[in-house]
């Protein structure tokens, strides 16, 4: 297994990096790297990404792997649906309530039944995609910035499962609740700010 | 037509870390991807227009390989890994006649980068995090097979350059 760790730095390595090319600061921004960042860089996302780890991680299976794969497989139905330009109710409202909802129902430690985790984190996950679809077609490199954030959004899950597992040990429930507090008070503000826009 | 290399790695993948890694008989599945790639390869050269409809059908094969991984055993018969098999190696090597030969190096590589790694991580019972992961790539291609027929993305339009 040691062998493997170079092997895998070196086949990620080589993903990630960008071509030499000339006439930089010409065209559109995008590929691999960039969409794999584009998560990365706005808390919105990031939270309400994390949020789905911590929540599958407290409600265990089979939630804890059936929500890292419910919202990449749903982000993309509202990805294809913003390419398509499909009406949608106001998306930055729905991204903030997703972390206001995601972040509350880990700080209730809400444990909700199988369909109904499931259809929450659906929802949301389409509100997430539609954002993303309408950025989309304008990157430079349109299948390197998709594979880029879907890759980055799973990653965001596994993120958030490895910090939930920490439940299990003494106070980390307190701990991840608390999180899940702040998460929603962030929700929030996201909120206010995406009605008074 | 567009970048087939991540196209080529990711079928790569799905095809080698889940078809094979997690399939019966992997050694006559690795056998029948790299008989098929070989004759793809070597066909005379196909029209360049075929090259989207191959990278369409590229993302499509992503989809179902690793869809496939979902299935319970029972629906997952050895005949459907070397149906997969078989098709995904075909299009690996038309889609490298077209791009270029050089680039089947990256089909291959994933290929065998990926069989190594599931072979390993099934024996250590992970097949859980693989099909995670399996998921992720159903939604990859899904959106990647959507962007093959859009019609025009601003990204893939000539800049001034061009």
């Amino acid at each position: 297994m040691r062998n493997i760790v170079p092997a895998v730095a070196a086949a990620a390595l080589a993903i990630i990096s960008s071509p030499a090319a000339a006439h930089t600061g010409t065209g559109l921004a995008g590929g691999f790297a960039s969409g794999f960042m584009h998560p990365l860089s706005g808390w919105d996302h990031l939270l309400a990404m994390i949020s789905v780890g911590l929540w599958g991680a407290f409600l265990g299976r089979p939630l804890i792997y059936l929500l890292p794969v419910t919202f990449p497989l749903m982000m993309v139905v509202g990805a294809v649906a913003g390419m398509f330009a499909l009406p949608m109710p106001p998306v930055e409202i729905g991204i903030a309530l997703s972390v206001l909802v995601l972040g509350g129902c880990v700080a209730a430690a809400f444990r909700a039944p199988v369909w109904l985790a499931v259809t929450v984190v659906a929802t949301f996950a389409l509100f997430h995609g539609y954002a993303h679809g309408r950025e989309l077609p304008s990157a430079a490199d349109p299948i390197g910035y998709s594979t880029g954030f879907v890759l980055a959004t799973g990653a965001l899950h596994v993120v958030g499962i490895v910090i939930g597992l920490a439940a299990d040990h003494r106070h980390g429930a307190i701990a991840i609740r608390l999180a899940g507090g702040a998460i929603a008070v962030l929700g929030v503000v996201f909120l206010v700010q995406a009605a008074g826009a | 037509m567009r970048d087939p290399h991540l196209a080529l790695a990711l079928l790569g993948v799905a095809t080698g870390g889940l078809t094979v890694g997690f399939g019966r008989k992997g050694g006559v599945l690795l056998g029948a991807i790299a008989l098929a790639a070989t004759v793809g390869a070597v066909l005379p050269t196909p029209d360049a227009g075929t090259g989207e409809p191959l990278l369409a059908l590229a993302w499509g094969l992503i989809i179902i390989a690793a869809g496939s991984l979902w299935l319970p055993d029972r629906l997952r018969p050895h005949a459907l890994n070397l149906v997969i098999a078989i098709v995904s190696g075909g299009t690996a090597g038309l889609l490298g006649r077209v791009a270029g030969v050089g680039t089947l190096g990256w089909f291959a590589v994933a290929l065998t980068f990926s069989t190594v790694v599931s072979i390993l991580l099934a024996r250590k019972r992970w097949r859980l995090p693989i099909r995670v992961v399996a998921g992720w790539l159903v939604a990859i291609g899904a959106l990647n097979a959507t962007l093959t027929i859009l019609p025009v993305t601003p990204g893939y339009l000539p800049d001034h350059l061009e």
